[in-house]
């Protein structure tokens, strides 16, 4: 499936200072792109800068380096003005759905607000929409006077879901959504997300440690490392076969369900390095199993493993190969 | 699609007979010890069984009788008749400074918020400025400073009502500040700026209502003080003057008298006015938790249905002697007792091993846990026993459950984030959280600290103990509460989902550290999961929760392969990404 772009991400980096001497290196020259329509699934380690590159794509922080192109429009250059405008075209979903929600503030409140903001229906449509909003989501009329707190987790979630839809935007960031969620509810809301992608053509960011629901949600996964972004690719390919030593070991590190499976085999060990002023050299040195000296050079660029595939090792051809 | 709804009957914060039927014994004496305040403040003056400005010599200084119940004071005025008529004036005056003082206050400590550290340069100046002045202003004793307004000013009651809310307004300002800096690190603060609010707009909007409780307390303990400023400013005559009846210069008025033994005179009003600012205090406690949101709607459940293996699950053997911890047939009652929080549960715990707990959300598994800490939530009644090394939670002295919890037995609770204080750092809370069990240096402190945070695998441990939480991701903010949970080698680990938000790799290296801690050290754990896959991995044993209730427990490998609920039947398909 190919997808006609809309988010364009050229060499985005997001640094926050320290001090005089000292920054955090969250996003390190990051360029990818997400079509209309189409899931980009976001892995990677914690701390590895996921939530930042959702934010900047937001704007909600501002990137220190790198352009991001929106529906042809340039996003990192747009003013306050401009900015406003666009909200309503780019939206966030947040991992704890409880904490996002104001909880002085019914659910209707809640989700017709960014109507209210951005168009100049009266208060009566903003509230059928909004209304509407949450009937799609898979809730009923009779919580739309309720508080968050009132609800289950999953129906928080839904109304965080409708809140971030309500506007119909292009873009929605995912920030784990489904990480506080027990099996069943997670199952759920992975289903609502689905199904308003198919009835809206909207495209997410789905940032998310939960593997399972990335593969399920994906059409193409990107994995990050300490700011980097080594390996990117469409999810059967990047499911097959692995072509990043990191990757692989995320991977092989999921715990099955089943007790009477093997536990699999811990590949990585070690400490994860420092994001204060990260080094030209690539990021999983320190843990990886076939690091060879030259790894510590620079960071490797990315490499066309091809079908739409890259990944950012200097051993990955040989990977490839089954060499090692 | 299943959709699950709960279905119980849901009940809002509205209506003044909720709320008091929500109170406390206690709290509800204070309310109306409260409303005994306000009553006499509106209506004293029309109560009082004697004129209260009228002197007559002929009644001077008479001890309290039967005519008289509290005296005269040295015009022949009936005490009693000006204690109910003086409440009127400090009261207001007190109330009228105080609104002013957090009209003004408080949207200025929004703004203060909003400077600080704002990207403007001009901006994060001028709430630095703002800051530095408050300083200087709050250097002064209170009430000097208020003195000296009055003293510029003239007397008057216009002018005592300014000077009492001038010295009052900074307490607002650095309250609703310090309150919006830490909303602002809250996830529906940044939701508001997703969808488009402006910055001041969100924290008008979404921000200031959530700091109303704080203020709202705040408010009554500075109505409190306010009074005790008015009274100690006509005390000393810098404020209202007699003959109207006034605390303050009754207390002055009666002053000289007292080492003549005619002690009525200043006396009554003394404690009046002690009782007044005592009573204001504590009603501000009860209005404020009366003000938190779904304070009086605590979650409720529904009920599961009965099901067979409940019963053989509940009457699990409880009396293993070998148990480090044991709970007996726990229940936990919220509001409705048809429908208890937690049922009957049993299940107990030896050295070294590690219980899974398992089940929808709502099912019960943190309820259970923060029992098993002796830390149910408010309002919540526990029946039955816990038992920790042999020793009866329930009944144990809190010092010594203090001394206990954090040490011996060890908590780690989901939401990192929302544990860590905002504006402490790293390094300075887990300091505090050493030194508060153990004997050390600052520095010796710092380094035990630093040396935790290595174990559970973060990079540049001194760079971590300067960060402040909001520096942090998710994932190491979950390792710091890790790492402060391990901090004193516990016996028992309660976590609940240790291990949510973490990378799956970092998410083994933290299970195999709970592993090493169970097998070398013998640390029982207890784990609330939702990730079966760690249940299945890195467990013993499987508790099963529905509903409050224990529907399912045994052995790992048994309990997965062949549940014989239709709960852990669900959880197993789900988890294997078949839909519910
Ligand atoms: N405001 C900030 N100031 C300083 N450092 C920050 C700030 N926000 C994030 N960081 C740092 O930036 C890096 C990336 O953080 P980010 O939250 O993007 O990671 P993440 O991939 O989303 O992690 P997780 O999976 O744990 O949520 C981390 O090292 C974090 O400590
Ligand atoms: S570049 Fe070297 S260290 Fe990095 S992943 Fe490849 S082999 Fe390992
Ligand atoms: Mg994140």
């Amino acid at each position: 499936m190919t997808f006609a772009p809309l988010v364009q991400v050229a060499h985005l980096s997001k640094r926050f200072r320290l001090d005089r001497h000292h920054y955090v290196g969250a996003v390190n020259d990051i360029s990818f792109t997400i079509g209309k329509g189409e899931t980009l699934g976001l892995v990677g380690e914690s701390g590895s800068g996921k939530t930042t590159v959702g934010r900047c794509l937001l704007r909600l922080i501002e990137p220190s380096a790198g352009s991001i192109t929106f529906a042809g429009a340039d996003l990192t250059g747009a003013s306050a003005a401009e900015l406003r405008a666009l909200r309503p075209r780019l939206q966030l979903v947040f991992q704890d759905p409880l904490a996002s929600l104001n909880p002085r503030r019914t659910i209707g409140q809640t989700v017709a607000e960014p109507l209210r903001l951005h168009t100049r229906q009266s208060a009566a449509a903003c509230r059928a929409a909004a209304a509407e909003m949450l009937r799609e989501v898979g809730l009923d009329a009779s919580r739309f006077d309720r508080y968050p707190i009132e609800l289950t987790a999953s129906e928080q979630q839904r109304v965080g879901i409708a809140r971030a839809l309500v506007t119909r935007p292009d873009l929605v960031v995912l920030d784990e959504p489904t990480s506080t969620l027990d099996p069943i509810m997670r199952a759920e809301i992975l289903d609502v997300l689905e199904r308003m992608q198919a009835a809206l053509g909207v495209s997410y960011l789905f940032i998310s440690h939960d593997l399972t629901a990335v593969e399920r949600l994906s059409h193409r996964i990107a994995v990050m490392y300490l700011g980097r972004l080594v390996e990117i690719g469409s999810t059967r390919a990047l499911m097959r076969q692995q072509d990043h030593p990191y990757t692989r070991a995320l991977l092989s590190a999921v715990l099955d369900a089943d007790p009477t499976k093997p536990i699999p085999p811990h590949v990585v060990e070690g400490e994860i390095p420092s994001a204060v002023n990260p080094r030209d050299e690539c990021p999983f040195v320190g843990r990886c199993p076939i690091h060879i000296p030259v790894c510590r050079d620079a960071m490797p660029g990315m490499a066309d493993m091809g079908g739409a595939h890259f990944a950012a090792c200097v051993r990955a051809p040989e990977l490839v190969r089954g060499a090692l | 699609m299943a959709f699950v709804a709960s279905k119980g009957p849901s009940r809002r914060l509205h209506g003044v007979r909720r709320v008091w039927a929500g109170l406390s014994a206690g709290d509800r004496i204070v309310v109306l010890l409260f409303a005994l305040i306000v009553s006499v403040a509106i209506a004293g003056p029309w109560l009082a069984p004697h004129p209260t400005m009228t002197a007559d010599p002929a009644q001077r200084l008479l001890p309290p009788s039967l005519e008289h119940w509290l005296g005269t004071d040295d015009n022949g005025i009936d005490v009693f008749s000006r204690l109910l008529a003086a409440p009127r004036t400090d009261v207001t005056i007190a109330l009228v400074a105080t609104l002013l003082s957090v009209l003004v206050g408080a949207p200025l400590g929004v703004l203060a918020g909003l400077f600080e550290s704002h990207p403007r340069r001009v901006l994060s100046l001028t709430g630095e400025g703002m800051l530095r002045l408050l300083d200087v202003l709050q250097a002064f004793p209170v009430f000097i400073l208020a003195m000296v307004l009055v003293a510029i000013r003239g007397p008057g009651t216009e002018n005592v009502i300014l000077a009492v809310a001038f010295v009052n307004f900074p307490v607002f300002l650095r309250l609703v500040r310090s309150e919006l800096l830490s909303l602002r690190q809250r996830p529906f603060a940044e939701a508001a700026r997703a969808i488009g609010r402006s910055d001041l707009a969100a924290a008008f909007v979404h921000l200031l209502p959530n700091a109303l409780p704080t203020v709202v307390v705040q408010l009554s303990v500075t109505v409190g003080f306010a009074v005790l400023l008015t009274a100690g400013l006509s005390f000393v005559g810098a404020g209202i003057r007699p003959p109207t009846p006034e605390l303050g210069a009754m207390i002055a008025g009666g002053a000289k008298f007292m080492a003549l033994g005619q002690w009525w005179v200043s006396l009554f009003p003394g404690l009046a006015l002690g009782a007044i600012v005592f009573v204001c205090g504590l009603f501000g406690e009860v209005i404020g938790r009366a003000l938190e949101p779904g304070a009086s709607s605590a979650p409720r459940r529904r009920r599961a249905p009965p099901l067979a293996a409940a019963a053989a699950a509940t009457n699990a053997p409880a009396a293993d002697p070998q148990a480090l911890l044991a709970v007996d047939r726990l229940s936990l009652i919220g509001d409705d007792p048809e429908a208890p929080l937690l049922e009957t549960m049993s299940l107990s715990l030896r050295p070294g091993e590690r219980l899974g707990i398992v089940g929808v959300a709502g099912a019960g598994k943190s309820l259970l846990l923060r029992t098993v800490l002796a830390l149910p939530p408010p309002g919540t009644t526990v029946r039955g026993r816990v038992r920790f090394e042999g020793r009866d939670l329930e009944t144990l002295p809190a010092a010594e459950l203090r001394r206990l919890r954090g040490a011996t037995l060890a908590a780690i609770l989901p939401n990192a984030k929302a544990q860590l204080n905002p504006l402490v750092r790293i390094g300075d809370f887990m300091a505090a959280q050493i030194r508060a069990h153990v004997r050390c240096s600052e520095a010796e402190a710092r380094r035990r600290a630093a040396k935790m945070l290595v174990a559970v695998g973060l990079t540049d441990p001194e760079r971590r103990l300067d960060a402040y939480p909001h520096e942090l991701s998710g994932g190491m903010a979950q390792r710091v509460c890790i790492a402060i949970a391990l901090l004193h080698r516990p016996r028992l680990l309660v976590a609940d989902e240790p291990t949510a938000g973490l990378d799956v790799t970092v998410q083994r290296q933290v299970l195999d550290l709970m592993l090493k801690l169970s097998k070398e050290q013998n640390v029982a754990q207890i784990v609330a999961t939702r990730d079966l896959g760690i249940v299945a991995h890195y467990c013993d044993t499987v508790a099963v929760l529905e509903g409050g209730r224990l529907v399912e427990m045994g052995p790992v490998a048994a309990v997965l392969t062949a549940p014989s609920s239709a709960v852990t039947h669900r959880l197993i398909a789900a988890s294997r990404g078949e839909t519910a």
